[in-house]
């Protein structure tokens, strides 16, 4: 399909042609001053008995025009030279073989060709998400379930498995339980080793984040950046890194604060998927094997993951400290976390902090700083009631504990879990999160998207793809371009949709 | 040379000037001074401006392009706003005769990625028309595919791909501007089977349908290329 982009630069070209040229291809012709200036021309002359003459030599006179060309009658054109009296003609035009009016004619017809090409793109209907790649955590809001957010999605294969703290704002209770609902949208294999609800106990004004070590904080004062962000250099130097800048502000008696990130992750990771797979074809379940049992790989793909991450640093007065990092955790729902900082030294009334990851894996929608003292908050366990698989009934046996038994979610299945709701006292309110802990599997390309994927490297798809791709995942360099020049030219148009 | 020549070839001299003078500004006053003003044309008024068959036409201009969304808020929890509209329109119409011609026009939406097609027979209709007004009626084949982006009412991206193909009827005026332009206001229906899918709204499998039928009206700008 054309791009938006793509289609505004030609909607562009095409007013500037038409402005520039094409209205000024043919004139009519009112007056006799007019006629005699367009000597040089073609002159069209429409007659009373509905044929054309066009001259393109002519003499004016007063009551004729004389000369000589084509008398064209119902498309037959014949040799004419004459008088054509005023009082038998019904205009004049006067026309010029511009190349703007070729250019005009050729942006219509363009325009025209490729909007009925691009209307037969798509057929049929698909609704699917943005990315994603991970269970999907809803809660019941009073009215509906509402998404809250995305369970490890970077543990590909149990090597990787990883537990995930998502807090869920929207909670409210359903008579004395709260709901949670674990949703597997997405063409892959769920398992969710362990789930646990925990309640905590804030004041009323405050909100309640997740940082970067899994601990819960009260936030109280967000406060934006005193200028706009700005783009920096990448962090280490290095091709296909983005860094962000910001400068917060910093009352001078502050010693420790909580640098506030919302924001969603792209679906880079899901061309690198389409690239890699389809590339393997057949080979993926030896690559699938190597990465739950190879030492060597299973480190590089930490390492990847936290390349991915988005990494905060404070300015020192003479180099850049590292405070924290938040790892990806989401490309369907934007999502907060938080990252401590530790002022200590900084005697100015700002800090600034620089935000960089791997090129186009994040969308930061904002940044925030509260230097409101805080601790940890302490969270209390709420007990499962139960857990009901959508076909396999009781799973609450598999969830309760983070041990080798595990719930599995297939493409539309879930589970519903139900929690006692926390009763707080008289003051303050409570925030929920909930904490779960598994891994998943994704599920074989589709042919297309396989195709696609197939293409990226050149060269027979008989040699040894798997130490093909074992040496790409380890050589940065070599693999990065191949997957920006994928995701830059916009490949990989959610082809895993189930 | 005598001394009685040089005077009388001075003489002679000064004499044919004063003559050469006299005959010039007597020629200047008595040659006919250019006609200004308007061109005398027959006074064919109101009859439409004569053209040659097959004739050529392209436009642009704007116009809507406004399927049902509202099927689509058990997905995306209220009526999505996918920013369709306005489209800029590109048409290519042939006439080849005084009653019938061809049409092709599409019109792409400058806010998302959606676009919305004809292709068909146009008549027009000569027992109305008059150097004012041209009236006109079209009929063919419509296409239309979209692919929008909003986020549902839990936050959730949501991606609609949608396109179908269907038939459209409209009817339109063509007011001329000229012998060599005209603005073209015209409405119609483009009617489209409905589409359908199996998604998920918060993990429950769900079937949506979508109707992407619309009403269309549009302005254009047509330039009467030949």
């Amino acid at each position: 399909m054309v791009t938006t982009k793509a289609k505004r630069v030609g909607i562009g070209i095409t007013l500037v042609v038409f402005l520039s040229g094409g209205c000024a291809a043919t004139k009519e012709i009112r007056t006799f001053h007019d006629l005699r200036s367009v000597s040089t021309e073609i002159l069209r002359v429409m007659a009373r008995d509905t044929t054309f003459y066009e001259l393109r030599q002519f003499t004016v006179l007063d009551s004729a025009l004389e000369g000589s060309g084509e008398h064209i009658v119902n498309g037959v054109h014949s040799p004419f030279a004459g008088r054509l009296p005023y009082s038998d003609l019904v205009y004049i035009q006067a026309q010029r073989e511009g190349s703007g009016r070729t250019l005009f004619v050729l942006a219509a017809i363009g325009l025209t060709v490729s909007g009925l090409t691009a209307a037969t793109q798509n057929r049929g209907l698909s609704i699917s998400p943005v990315g994603g790649s991970c269970p999907y955590i809803y809660t019941w809001d009073g009215d509906r379930y509402a998404l809250q957010g995305e369970a490890f999605g970077t543990s590909f294969g149990r090597a990787l498995e990883a537990g995930t703290t998502c807090m869920l704002p929207a909670a409210r209770r359903r008579g004395d339980t709260i709901v949670v609902r674990l949703a597997n949208e997405r063409p892959e294999t769920h398992y969710v080793n362990s789930a646990r609800l925990l309640a905590f106990t804030t004041a009323e004004n405050s909100i309640v984040l997740v940082d970067d070590r899994d601990r819960v904080w009260p936030v109280t004062d967000p406060r934006p950046p005193i200028r706009p962000p700005r783009k920096a250099p990448g962090g280490d130097g290095a091709r296909f890194r983005d860094a962000l800048e910001v400068t917060l502000p910093h009352p001078k008696d502050a010693r420790t604060g909580s640098v506030i990130v919302h924001a969603i992750n792209t679906d880079l990771v899901d061309t690198v998927y389409e690239m890699v797979f389809g590339y393997l074809g057949d080979q993926s379940l030896p690559f699938l094997y190597q990465i739950e049992n190879d030492p060597q790989l299973i480190d590089t793909l930490r390492d990847w993951i936290r390349e991915y991450s988005l990494t905060a640093e404070v300015w020192r007065g003479d180099r850049w400290v590292k405070v924290g990092a938040i790892a990806p955790e989401a490309s369907a729902a934007p999502f907060s976390r938080i990252m401590r900082i530790d002022a200590a030294g900084i005697e100015e009334d700002s800090v600034r902090v620089r935000l960089t990851s791997l090129a186009d894996c994040w969308r930061i929608d904002s940044v925030a700083v509260d230097w409101t003292p805080a601790i940890p908050l302490t969270a209390h366990v709420m007990d499962m009631r139960a857990a009901v698989h959508s076909e396999a009934g009781s799973v609450m046996g598999d969830l309760s504990r983070a041990d080798g038994s595990y719930a599995v979610l297939l493409p539309g299945q879930r589970i519903d879990m139900s929690f006692p709701a926390y009763r707080s006292g008289p003051n303050g309110k409570v925030a929920y999160a909930l904490e779960v802990r598994g891994f998943l599997y994704e599920w074989p390309l589709a042919a297309e998207a396989a195709a696609v994927g197939a293409t990226f490297l050149p060269g027979p798809l008989g040699s040894d793809r798997l130490a093909v791709v074992n040496d790409l995942v380890r050589h940065r360099d070599v693999l990065l371009p191949l997957v920006y020049a994928r995701w830059r030219s916009g490949g990989n148009r959610l082809m895993r949709n189930p | 040379m005598s001394l009685v020549t040089v005077p009388c070839v001075v003489l002679l001299c000064s004499v044919l000037t004063i003559l050469a003078s006299a005959a010039g500004s007597e020629s200047t006053a008595a040659a006919p001074k250019p006609r200004e003003g308007k061109i005398p044309f027959s006074p064919a008024q109101g009859q439409p401006f004569p053209r040659r068959y097959p004739a050529f036409d392209l436009a642009f201009g704007l116009c809507s392009f406004s399927p049902k969304l509202s099927d689509l808020s058990e997905v995306y929890g209220r009526t999505p706003s996918f920013q369709l509209n306005p489209m800029l329109s590109a048409s290519v119409e042939i006439a080849f005769s005084r009653t019938l011609g061809v049409l092709a026009d599409a019109g792409s939406s400058l806010g998302a990625d959606a676009t919305q097609g004809t292709v068909g027979l146009v008549a027009y209709l000569p027992v109305f028309s008059s150097r004012q007004l041209r009236p006109s009626v079209a009929t063919g084949v419509a296409l239309c595919s979209m692919s929008a982006k909003s986020q549902t009412i839990t936050g959730e991206e949501t991606v609609t791909e949608a396109g179908a193909t269907g038939w459209f009827g409209r009817a339109g005026v063509e007011w001329p501007l000229g012998p060599s332009a005209a603005l073209d206001l015209y409405g119609g229906y483009c009617a489209y089977p409905q589409v359908s899918t199996d998604t998920y709204v918060a993990g429950q499998p769900t079937h949506v349908s979508l109707d992407l039928s619309n009403v269309v009206v549009g302005i254009r700008y047509k330039w009467l290329a030949w």
